[in-house]
């Protein structure tokens, strides 16, 4: 699949943007405007990935975002403070569980075609979901842990 | 794309991350734990040109889950890395 090139622009700039973002991050003066400007980024790679020609189901698609971006909003804004570092390791499972999912799809078109790509599928896969499986366990472990210890995912 | 050229960029992105990361003071270390975990919240595109891209309803069905994943790690990442860093700097003054 060739991309045209309005798209490959955004999503470089969008990965221009992340890395901007996360050096800002690094300092106490520019880590809430590094955070900002990540999600600039975000924002570019996901509308220039609408503007792809040929994709189909861009209704669901597009339905899909609302819900999962919705939920998640709503969850960060009431979420504790010191129930952050759960909350953290449940949305980074929820990455996991993504790329898992779309290692599934890889397998279930037969995109992968050589052994190689087989390989890195599986092990997308098995990271994927280990990390999903693993991050809805944490929670309760972690829980347990914080009457006595700190507790980071 | 090559797959040489991908290996290239994973190894550049690689020590991209680790001389970001690497000079951080310990306070910001949480925070930005939860900001990569915001641009791991990318992987929502993958899935989105997987679903773009799906032939049957199975495939359709995944790739519904996948989004909706993908994007509650992108959108939940967001606002608890920025609900933190908000707090950090109250604190600073």
């Amino acid at each position: 699949m060739t991309l045209p090139i309005y798209v490959q622009g955004a999503w470089f700039l969008g990965a221009a943007l992340f890395i901007f973002g996360l050096k800002g991050m690094s300092s106490p003066a520019s880590a809430r405007k590094g955070i900002i400007i990540a999600g600039y980024g975000m924002l570019v790679a996901i509308a220039a990935t609408f503007l792809i020609p040929g994709l189909q189901n861009l209704a669901l698609m597009a339905q899909a975002l609302a819900l999962g971006g919705s939920a998640a909003w709503i969850s960060g804004k009431k979420v504790k403070m010191t129930d952050m570092p759960q909350m953290v390791a449940i949305y980074n499972g929820m990455g996991g569980g993504a790329a898992a999912a779309i290692a599934a799809i890889e397998f279930a078109k037969g995109d992968a075609h050589s052994l190689a790509t087989t390989v890195l599928a599986v092990i997308g896969a098995l990271i994927g979901a280990v990390s999903f499986t693993g991050s809805s366990r944490k929670p309760i472990a972690c829980r347990r842990r914080m009457r006595s210890m700190s507790c980071s995912p | 794309m090559d797959g040489l050229l991908a290996l290239y960029i994973f190894m550049l992105a690689a020590f991209t991350g680790y001389e970001i990361i690497a000079k951080v003071p310990v306070i910001l270390h949480t925070p930005l734990m939860s900001g990569s975990n915001f641009i791991h919240g990318v992987v929502v595109v993958g899935a989105m040109l997987m679903l773009g891209t799906a032939d049957t309803v199975t495939q359709q069905a995944i790739g519904f889950f996948a989004v909706a994943l993908g994007a509650a790690n992108a959108a939940g990442g967001y606002v608890v890395t920025e609900r933190m860093l908000a707090m950090f700097k109250k604190k600073e003054g």
